[in-house]
């Protein structure tokens, strides 16, 4: 059963208890008032039987004073047959006590038969002798009746203080073990919900026990507050996730973007570099061919061409910078022989150098697959660096190329005989636009962050070790799934 | 006979060729020193004792032209050290001109901070005579 229904029955119970107790405290009242009746009618009665005596010693006869008094008399029968309802009608038929009604009735009569005669007396239709007379016999008759209903009325009113109050003590008591009962099944139900939740381990589980254990509106707030916590905690849950997303990214864009503005920054400081310089030289040339000084402008000329190579280099590095990030063609198997063969075409595009060696060593069962600019711009930048660096001062000046295949990566080594990097600038080796020999001015200082780009684009790593005697950098290239 | 001298601290050989043009092109006589990074710069200045003897009036340099982004020791370094290493030794009589390609006002403002930075020079905005005028403002104080 329902909780609201069981609820509405307490009340219905309570209001049914309610008014019979009030009926009752009426129908005991009522019983009082009967005998408070009776008391008065002997009274007023005792009033009259004096008056009549009285009257007789010779006192003077006032009719209207007589009739008051019989009035008096009268009101009692009257005011008992007004209260008497059907119920008390039926009770006092059934416990046979219904001939005080009688009584009352008769009293009324009498009362009325009274008043007539004195009525009639006061028109000179009787003489006082036989006014007297029949007034005495109407007191005997009130007295008479006084004393008749005296035990009806006790008999009813002890019955129904006898019936009256076992009924509302067995009603009571009735009532108080049904209230008790409804509420001890509305607290269980509750103590069982508890119990159930407190016990369950899995949200899943809770479900079904709850759907099934607890029924009508008990399960149905369960069910609803836990739809309701659930969908707070998740939604608390949404927006702290989102806030961190919120956060996280806002910080990886700041970080993007300073890099984007410092990135700027030198590829237009590095870009103006040369053309100042150009632009200064131009104007020289000019002076020069203006005093006759032909030398120095053929080789400010040639200071401007070498101007103009190191722009053009720094460009196509900023390209390839730039597009390192992005996967742009066709992967391939990459031929290592012929890769490193047009690596040294365009490091030495007047032919090899008798002097700088560049050694391969590839020892591969299954070829590299992966863009092959990105691998292509990955060695030439390193070599290029070594040959860059070289050390002079060496008879044989080297690179040497080893490509190692392991169980799910390749090992790139580029190992050289160089003049080395500064240790004090370890940290700045792959940031962009770092160079670290003042007087070696050919670089860009963006070789090995190009490297760093598409190593990072693979996946992959790369650390180096470097000293006076050389620079070995070595590349973790992942194999592609 | 040059009377004074200029140290040029820049790692691009033709940016130190045009400022040495444009130095000759002046009616100063300097004698020009010219190092390819702070760090043989600085030593360069520190080597007081060895310099001082073999170009006794010449040394320290006037004016010392600085660029900013250098290989090993950048300008903003080269500042921070020469600032401790004058106090030690020429107190006042050493003035930096900035001589860079960078006209960022970041750049400008950090190189000002410096009390014996006495100006800023973009490179390719100016001509000997601009030059020449620079170099008056920032002496004639000392």
């Amino acid at each position: 059963m329902k909780i609201s229904k069981k609820l509405s029955i307490i009340v219905v119970l309570t209001i049914i208890e309610v008014s019979i107790t009030i009926g009752a405290a009426f129908e005991i009242s009522k019983g009082a008032k009967f005998h408070q009746l009776n008391v008065l009618h002997l009274k007023y009665n005792a009033v009259f039987s004096k008056a009549l005596v009285n009257i007789r010693d010779g006192a003077e006869l006032d009719p209207s004073e007589l009739t008051t008094v019989v009035e008096n008399i009268r009101q009692q029968p009257l005011d008992c047959l007004a209260l008497v309802n059907g119920l008390d009608a039926f009770i006092m038929k059934r416990i046979k006590t219904h001939y005080a009604l009688g009584v009352c009735e008769s009293d009324l009569r009498v009362a009325n038969g009274a008043l007539a005669a004195i009525d009639e007396y006061r028109v000179n239709g009787i003489n006082r002798e036989t006014l007297l007379a029949q007034l005495s016999i109407a007191e005997k008759d009130f007295h008479a009746h006084s004393a008749e209903f005296e035990a009806p009325i006790a008999k009813t009113v002890t019955f129904i203080l006898r019936s009256l109050i076992p009924a509302i003590i067995v009603i009571s008591v009735f009532n108080i073990a049904l209230i008790t009962y409804l509420s001890k099944t509305i607290s269980s139900s509750i103590r069982n919900a508890i119990e159930l939740l407190r016990h369950s381990e899995s949200t899943h589980q809770t479900n079904e026990s709850v759907t099934q254990q607890i029924s009508g509106e008990l399960g149905e707030l369960l069910l609803v507050a836990r739809e309701r916590i659930h969908s707070d905690i998740m939604n608390r849950e949404l927006s702290e996730q989102l806030e961190s997303e919120v956060v996280k990214r806002t910080k990886k864009l700041l970080a993007a973007n300073a890099d984007l503005a410092e990135f700027a920054y030198r590829a237009s400081h590095d870009l103006k570099a040369p053309l100042s310089s150009t632009k200064g030289l131009a104007k020289f040339i000019g002076q020069d061919i203006d005093s006759g000084n032909l030398d120095e402008a053929k080789e400010n000329s040639q200071k401007i061409c070498v101007q103009m190579g190191k722009l053009e280099k720094l460009v196509v590095d900023i390209l390839s910078l730039t597009r390192a990030d992005l996967g742009a063609s066709e992967k391939e198997a990459i031929d290592f022989h012929e890769l490193i063969r047009d690596i040294k075409a365009r490091v030495f595009p007047f032919g090899d150098d008798a002097d700088f060696q560049i050694m391969e060593d590839i020892d591969i069962q299954t070829p590299l697959i992966a863009e092959r600019a990105r691998i292509a711009q990955i060695l030439e930048n390193i070599l290029s660096n070594a040959i860059k660096y070289r050390d002079a001062s060496k008879n044989q000046q080297y690179a040497k190329v080893r490509l190692v295949e392991e169980a799910d990566a390749y090992s790139l080594t580029v190992q050289d005989n160089g003049i080395g990097i500064p240790s004090s600038r370890n940290d700045d080796v792959f940031k962009m636009f770092k160079r670290f020999h003042p007087d070696i001015g050919e670089g860009t200082g963006l070789g090995l962050s190009i490297v760093k780009k598409h190593v990072d684009f693979l996946q992959g790593k790369i650390s180096f070790s470097s000293s006076t005697g050389g620079t070995t950098f070595a590349v973790h290239i992942p194999k592609q799934e | 006979m040059a009377t004074a001298s200029v140290l040029i601290v820049d790692d691009n050989e033709v940016d130190r060729y045009i400022l040495r043009r444009l130095l000759d092109e002046t009616s100063y006589d300097f004698k020009i020193f010219e190092e390819a990074d702070g760090s043989t710069a600085l030593k360069f200045l520190a080597d007081y004792d060895v310099n001082k003897a073999k170009y006794p009036d010449l040394f320290p340099p006037l004016v010392i032209f600085l660029d900013i982004n250098m290989p090993i020791m950048t300008g903003p370094e080269f500042l921070n050290e020469f600032g401790k290493l004058r106090r030690q030794i020429y107190a006042n009589s050493c003035v930096v001109m900035m001589f860079t390609s960078s006209d960022r006002q970041d750049d400008i403002d950090e190189m000002l901070r410096f009390d014996f930075v006495g100006d800023y020079l973009v490179k390719g905005s100016f001509d000997a005579d601009e030059l020449a005028r620079r170099i008056d403002s920032i002496t004639s104080g000392t």
